[in-house]
């Protein structure tokens, strides 16, 4: 996995210029309170332990030897820096986001900066010294002295930690590789300075950095107040943190990260939080073609059209353990054998049948999905026999017999080309990562053709019909439940098409501040009822129990 | 305005003979009194009294950001000191202000002992006590022999390091010597400064000697952060020859960062005074002029006090030399046989050849009588005037400053109050003029009122 950056920012030299621009403004908000540390102890240090005591001012001045502001003259990142992520933990714990290890890598850049210092100490000295004891001198003006520090081939190669958490960054630089050459104008001072730079360098890895994209980033995520003010007062840590450096970046820089870049950003983090690839498309599965989650490998199952789906309550209690269990279990293997044996059991439950709770119009909706499903090759449509000799609760499942043949008939004749799609070739009940069908694109267009064609001919498939007890639980689904199959998928897919284009609008980076799509709270679905795919459609998905693990 | 403690110890030292005006540290005095006057940045009361003739008090209140003062102690074994000091109602303002220094040419014959010879070993004793931040300032002086001073100045406080700064001065009226060390820094400094004298070949032609050739120098050097300074300046004193009004010039040279300073002070009336500074560095060509003028007000009532002010302004003015306790009359006397001494016969004659009998004549001349009044009118202008109160004026115009500052006597008080104008502290580079929005280029820096009563 690996990040880059965007060549044409690099290409013009409107990059370095804005850097240039922003170097300057920041180390000269500086000076008026106190020395910049580059020059000021490199030089200064030594006597700024003189202070004031006259009675007029006891204020205790701090020796400043810049006698101008500081310019920067020149800076030059002639390569692309790069960002290289080593690795990438989307960790599901609640408060953290991300956790991700990169490595950060810059060659060849060139700064050059310009000020102006003091060069008679003993003014300073006598100018900041309590004036009781200060003897006077005599012609001792000021002499100042301009000075050029070069930083040339500086070279930074960093590993850094990044945690995303919901309200900040944080950012930890563990192994910092700098290396620059530095010339300064005043050779006197430079091996002095020099030392001083690379022994400050630590602390503003280890210190500096950290605190202000912490600083910063939590402005972002918060993203309240920082609309009435402008970027360039409203720096962060001058104002409740005084001891904070000041930030560079303000809210204009964040015009410059690319939108699609922060739009992927944050489908990503949503889709930590809904578990789903696409945030906006609550309900569905899975919009990655032939890409399944194991978490919602059980939901999946679930939709799968069976009776022993649709009378979930039936099972003992054994079965629904499995099935709450599936998602949960970490190898691979348990949860395929566990599936494979739950998808065998297309049956009616036995209390079903002995309550005569079965409606008969429903289980051949059902049985006809599932030879729809399969698309009618791989598995010819068997006959079952009844024999009059055994009980007569199979000669009811036989009576859809001619619908279910009559939709196989039609049908072969509107999906003319099952083996364009590639879904369609392997059945429901052994590989699932095929029946994400249900929200793939390919498979709705295949969908929507068939509904517009055989539209009269489908007619006669009735309408599912909840049982009375799921009835009054789906209230809020009662109008898509009137839909037949065919409708239903095409409805799905005009959804799917609205959401998209919701998901456009309402990008992240709205009023340029990172933000953070929230999901609403959907209610929990206590049973596994309604996940009967033609139903559960507009019904939502729970959200509440915490998401399993996340198993590479 | 002086600070009552300070005006003590002016007198102290005009008291013991101590020339103030011979030490290098003020070679520039008049230019530093006409340019950058201190300018009161707050509001001040000061309260002084002489409670003994020996001890002297002062409280002081004042209200920067808090309220704040102090609490002066000060006591002086010197015996004559109490005819030199007045409280403010009655103190001439020439006497408690900065201004134009009036420097005594140094004379030949002054160079021989104190003819009464009896030197008091007198000693003054300083303290301070600020109270809210508890610093205390402590100093020292002591009149050793007849040529030497010792001062220790000290500073403890608890929130920066005490300071401890001791002068070592000699002063043998030709040359000053000084050796100074304070603890701050660890500075050690050396300055001095030698009076030159004009031999009487060099002044024949000149009739009226009353210049003064002062040159000195300085070395500075401080321990721990290795820096040291520098300077030497050539201080020239005369009175101008037609209308006899008294004019400095200074030249002062730091030949380690290349500065170069000149001055021109100028008194061209009894009330006005104005001086010009050009700077100009020969490292980095930067320069700078600067300009300062005083305006004195005369009271109406002068010709009173006339006989008053006169006897207090004397020890002010014969403060050169071993005229320690001349009356009006007998200094008016001798600075004007001191002024022709370059016409009279040298005080060795016997190192003279004796085959030398080119002896000028005693008698001055017919001009130099003619002069003399001219000279002398103007020097009593001075002193008879009853001067209230004293408008000053500087200006610089690299800083973009201009400092006002108004001291006067009103009701007995002694009021300073000014103000000080000055453009942007620091000068932005060039890319920052436009990100910085510019504000008022002429704001007012500093203000302030001093008040000081004293009896």
């Amino acid at each position: 996995m690996s990040f880059r950056f965007n060549k044409e920012t690099f290409e013009d030299n409107s990059f370095n210029e804005q850097i240039r621009e922003k170097l300057t403004r920041a180390l000269n908000a500086r000076t008026s309170g106190s020395a910049s540390p580059q020059t000021s102890s490199a030089v200064g240090a030594s006597t700024s332990n003189a202070s004031e005591s006259e009675q007029e001012s006891k204020s205790s001045k701090r020796l400043d030897i810049l006698r101008s502001g500081i310019t920067v003259k020149k800076v030059d990142f002639p390569s692309i820096p790069q960002l290289e992520i080593l690795d990438l933990d989307v960790s599901a714990q609640a408060k953290s986001l991300l956790k991700g290890i990169c490595k950060i890598s810059c060659k060849d850049a060139m700064l050059e900066i310009t000020t102006e210092i003091e060069a008679n100490l003993l003014l300073l000295y006598t100018n900041y010294g309590p004036s009781f004891t200060t003897p006077r001198l005599i012609s001792n003006d000021s002499f100042t002295v301009p000075i050029t520090m070069t930083f040339d081939h500086i070279e930074l190669e960093a590993i850094t930690n990044i945690f995303v958490k919901n309200t900040s960054v944080g950012i930890s630089f563990n192994d910092v590789n700098l290396d620059f050459q530095f010339d300064c104008s005043i050779k006197l001072l430079q091996s002095s300075i020099e030392k001083r730079l690379k022994g400050s360098m630590e602390t503003v890895f280890k210190d500096v950095l950290p605190s202000v994209i912490f600083s910063m980033s939590q402005r972002w995520f918060t993203h309240g107040e920082s609309t009435t003010t402008t970027g360039e007062d409203k720096m962060v840590g001058s104002e409740h943190q005084p001891h904070l450096p000041r930030t560079i970046l303000d809210d204009s820089d964040l015009a410059d990260l690319s939108p699609a870049n922060m739009l992927r950003l944050s489908t990503l983090v949503s889709s930590r939080q809904s578990l789903s690839l696409n945030p906006t498309a609550m309900n569905t599965l899975s919009t990655i073609p032939g890409c399944l989650e194991r978490q919602n490998l059980h939901r999946f199952h679930s939709r799968i059209p069976s009776l022993s789906t649709y009378y979930p309550d039936e099972f003992d209690e054994n079965r629904v353990g499995d099935l709450k269990m599936m998602g949960r279990v970490p190898s691979g293997h348990v949860v395929s054998t566990n599936h494979y044996r739950q998808q065998q059991t297309n049956t009616l439950p036995q209390k079903v049948l002995e309550n005569q709770s079965y409606d008969l119009r429903t289980i051949a909706s059902i049985q006809s999905r599932i030879y729809e499903r399969s698309g009618g090759e791989s598995s010819g449509l068997r006959r079952r026999k009844i024999k009059l000799g055994r009980t007569s609760k199979r000669s009811i499942a036989s009576t859809p017999i001619p619908h279910a043949k009559l939709d196989n008939r039609e049908l072969d004749k509107v999906c003319l080309r099952p083996e364009v799609t590639p879904s369609p070739k392997s059945t429901a009940i052994h590989s699932p990562q095929p029946r994400s069908a249900v929200a793939s694109p390919q498979i709705f267009g295949l969908d929507a053709i068939s509904s517009r064609t055989s539209e009269a001919m489908l007619s006669n498939i009735p309408p599912l019909q909840l049982p009375p007890r799921v009835h009054s639980q789906a209230e809020s689904a009662l109008p898509k439940a009137n839909l037949n199959l065919l409708e239903e998928a095409h409805y799905l897919k005009q959804g799917r098409e609205f959401q998209r284009l919701r998901s456009s609008l309402y990008s992240p980076i709205r009023s340029s501040n990172f933000y953070v799509i929230k999901e609403k709270e959907r209610p929990l679905m206590d049973n596994k009822r309604l996940s009967f795919v033609g139903l559960a459609q507009g019904y939502k998905w729970g959200t509440e129990d915490l998401p399993p693990p996340y198993v590479s | 305005m002086i600070d009552y403690m300070e005006h003590v110890l002016r007198a102290f030292e005009q008291c013991t003979n101590w020339n103030r005006d011979n030490s290098y540290e003020n070679i520039t005095a008049t230019s530093e009194n006409l340019l950058h006057f201190r300018i009161p940045s707050a509001l001040k009361f000061q309260v002084s009294n002489r409670s003994t003739s020996h001890t002297f008090t002062t409280f002081e209140l004042s209200n920067s950001k808090i309220i704040n003062g102090s609490l002066a102690y000060l006591y002086t074994n010197c015996q004559d000191i109490d005819s030199f000091i007045k409280g403010s109602p009655g103190v001439s303002l020439h006497t408690c202000t900065e201004t134009f220094r009036r420097i005594k040419p140094y004379y030949h014959y002054h160079l021989q002992p104190s003819p009464n010879g009896d030197f008091n070993k007198s000693s003054l004793y300083y303290g301070r006590m600020y109270y809210p931040n508890s610093n205390l300032e402590a100093m020292i002086v002591k009149r050793v022999s007849p040529y030497t001073q010792f001062v220790l100045k000290c500073i403890s406080s608890l929130s920066s390091p005490s300071i401890l700064t001791l002068y070592w001065q000699r002063d043998s009226g030709r040359n000053c010597q000084e050796w100074i060390m304070s603890s701050n820094e660890t500075l050690i400094g050396y300055r001095v400064l030698h009076n030159f004298i004009g031999s009487q070949a060099k002044l024949d032609g000149s009739l009226y000697n009353n210049s003064s050739l002062s040159l000195g120098g300085e070395l500075w050097f401080s321990v721990l952060n290795t820096s040291p300074a520098c300077s030497t300046t050539l201080r020239y004193c005369t009175h101008s020859a037609n209308t006899g009004k008294p004019l400095t010039l200074t030249l002062s040279w730091n030949p380690l960062f290349g500065h170069v300073s000149s001055t021109y002070s100028v008194k061209t009336s009894s009330g006005t005074t104005f001086c010009s500074k050009y700077d100009f560095n020969l490292y980095s060509i930067e320069s700078n002029l600067s300009f300062g003028c005083e305006f004195w007000t005369r009271g109406k009532d002068y010709q009173r006090e006339k006989s008053e002010e006169n006897e207090y302004d004397v020890p002010i003015l014969n403060s050169s030399g071993s005229l320690k306790d001349l009356s009006f009359d007998s200094y008016s006397k001798a600075p004007e046989i001191a002024m022709y001494y370059h016409l009279s016969p040298p005080p060795d004659t016997d190192s003279l050849p004796l085959g030398d009998t080119n002896i000028k004549i005693p008698v001055p001349p017919k001009d130099v009588t003619e002069r003399k009044p001219i000279l002398e009118r103007f020097e009593s202008s001075l002193d008879t005037n009853n001067f209230t109160s004293v408008w000053k004026l500087s200006t610089s115009l690299r800083d973009k400053s201009l400092r006002v500052l108004w001291e006067g006597k009103y009701k007995g008080f002694l009021v300073s109050a000014g103000t000080e104008f000055a453009g942007s502290p620091t000068a932005l580079p060039s890319n920052l003029v436009q990100l910085s929005n510019p504000k008022t280029v002429f704001q007012p820096t500093k203000i302030g009122l001093q008040l000081q009563y004293s009896i």
